[in-house]
């Protein structure tokens, strides 16, 4: 009788590398060669191969609701109703071996397969992990934290991550609550300092979240000084090898966006970065995609959608809710916000493609109205994190 | 195509017939007819008749790989009717016998195959099924425990 043992380690390999990332924990729970062989290098690089694989035909991304993380199954076909189908819920273990959904992170961002998390409870608010091979990190904070706190995720040159928070109300009404505070996390240093004179000659928005791709984050921001008639926006980057923003980059929109406009961003595999315009005046929405970005230089090539949304929501999204997606193979953007009909807090995801192409997906009731379902794209990586030695 | 006809015999003796096509999907096969083009049969020592046979009747299915969706779909469909038929031992032998051989399409299929089962299982159901022992200490679960503290877990159906 042939059983598992049997089986040279090759062919052990073959078999686990293409286990669905949800099953990777009771791989490694099985038995010390199971385990062993999980944190191989080269098991490592087969995994991802293999998921990379998946994603092509199966597409998944990370969502955010009501404060837990998913890791969810996209389905958009023109013939049947499109479907988000959560694959996988955040679990935790904890020390008294009790597993329970992890229901406190209020901020997700994405870096090449790392995911940080931010938690909402006072202590142990910063999680890094990679979902393929279970490694977390705890950060924890320098002093209290402030609710308007911005967070970005990248690595430097030497791919040793980083962590940037920050915090810039110029624009607030009391002097002495005006704070100008960047500070940067390294996990090679395992510590924060203070990074002075940095701060970019622009707004970013609180809400405004960044968006990091090849170790960089990029935010929608806009000028600091001019408040009157039409603002100047742009792009800007904070650059984690030398630790400064970068230059001012130009967006493609023909029009330049008010104040009441909306613009978020969204990565498209690996290296490229799409941007999302509507105007508030006129609901016109465009998302364009980049051929070229980095930290001191941006080039756009392509207009990916231009809808006329008044015939379609009549509305305009939220500019702190309005993550969105793209699926180039079937031509569409979702985009994630609120259900503006129903009398209750209610997640919707709208497709929008071209020729008119439009669906809604009820996400559910949001219990806590001020968290709004987010997504983010994901791509598997086998990207390991620092851990403290 | 050569309609050659090879002979292949297995571990406990039985023989199969089968065109060269076919059997150039053994890419085992494959190397030792590059080596020497009159060979017409050839003994395979390390595969018994019934997991032969069914290698075959993959490679039979799969001789002419048409590039058309509609052709992949169909495959596609054969693929996992085929993987239907067998319990996980069967799989294992299989796994075993495309890994010898050399049938590239058929080693990915049956990984995927037992990868997918692996899915709907405990730790303890895993064990059970593919036949291995928990041989963790209770302090290494525990440290197994730590160091995979969060993860995504199938949802709405959290797992010990």
């Amino acid at each position: 009788m042939t059983i598992m043992s049997d089986l040279p380690r090759d062919l052990l390999a073959e078999i686990l590398s293409k286990v669905p990332l949800t099953s990777l924990r009771a791989v490694r729970f099985t038995c010390k060669k199971w385990n062993d062989l999980s944190k191989d290098r080269s098991f490592h690089k087969k995994q991802i191969i293999e998921a990379k694989k998946k994603q092509l035909k199966e597409f998944e991304v990370i969502m955010m609701r009501n404060f837990r993380v998913y890791l969810t199954s996209v389905d958009i076909h023109s013939d049947v109703d499109p479907s988000f189908t959560p694959k996988g819920t955040l679990i935790s273990l904890n020390d008294d071996a009790n597993h329970h959904q992890v229901d406190n992170v209020s901020k997700v961002f994405h870096c090449d397969g790392l995911l940080l998390c931010i938690t909402k409870d006072l202590n142990f608010r910063l999680v890094v992990w990679n979902p393929y091979f279970g490694q977390i990190r705890w950060i924890k904070p320098r002093n209290s934290y402030h609710i308007l706190d911005s967070y970005a995720f990248g690595y430097d040159e030497n791919k040793n991550h980083k962590i940037l928070r920050f915090k810039d109300n110029y624009y607030t009404f009391s002097a002495q609550d005006q704070i100008c505070e960047f500070e940067v996390y390294s996990f090679e240093s395992n510590s924060w300092k203070v990074v002075l004179d940095v701060s970019p000659a622009c707004d970013i928005e609180a809400y405004n979240r960044g968006l990091s791709l090849k170790g960089n984050t990029y935010w929608y921001a806009k000028d600091k000084y001019d408040r009157g008639g039409e603002d100047i926006d742009f792009l800007i980057c904070f650059d984690f090898t030398s630790e400064r923003f970068g230059p001012r980059l130009p967006l493609p929109f023909n029009s330049s966006p008010t104040w009441e406009d909306i613009v978020t961003l969204s990565s498209v595999g690996e290296d490229q970065l799409a941007v999302l315009f509507q105007s508030n005046r006129t609901k016109w929405m465009e998302i364009w995609i980049t051929s070229k970005i980095e930290p001191t230089e941006v080039s756009w090539n392509k207009l990916f959608l231009a809808v006329d949304m008044r015939a379609l929501t009549r509305f305009e999204f939220l500019a702190h809710a309005g993550s969105f997606f793209i699926d180039q193979k079937k031509n569409v953007v979702v985009v994630f916000d609120r259900d503006m009909d129903a009398p209750t807090d209610r997640g919707m995801a709208y497709i929008i493609g071209k020729n008119g192409y439009f669906r809604k997906v009820d996400l559910g009731e949001d219990a806590d109205s001020s968290c709004y379902p987010l997504v983010c794209s994901y791509v598997p990586s086998s990207v390991q994190i620092r851990q403290l030695t | 195509m050569s309609s050659n006809k090879i002979v292949l015999t297995s571990s406990d003796g039985e023989s199969f017939e089968v065109e060269e096509v076919v059997a150039r999907k053994l890419q085992i096969v494959g190397h030792m007819l590059e080596d020497d083009c009159v060979i017409n049969e050839i003994p395979l020592q390390n595969v018994t008749g019934d997991i032969l046979s069914m290698v075959i009747e993959y490679c039979k299915t799969h001789v002419d790989e048409e590039e058309s969706e509609e052709a992949q779909t169909k495959l596609k469909t054969w693929d996992e009717e085929f993987m239907k038929k067998f319990d996980i031992k069967t799989l294992l032998q299989i796994i075993l016998a495309a890994n010898y051989l050399n049938v590239k399409g058929l080693l990915d299929l049956v990984s995927q195959t037992i990868a997918d089962t692996i899915k709907d299982y405990t730790p303890e159901q895993i064990r059970e099924v593919f036949g291995v022992e928990n041989d963790y200490t209770e302090e290494e679960e525990a440290e197994v425990r730590k160091e995979n503290a969060w993860a995504f877990d199938e949802a709405d159906t959290p797992k010990p």
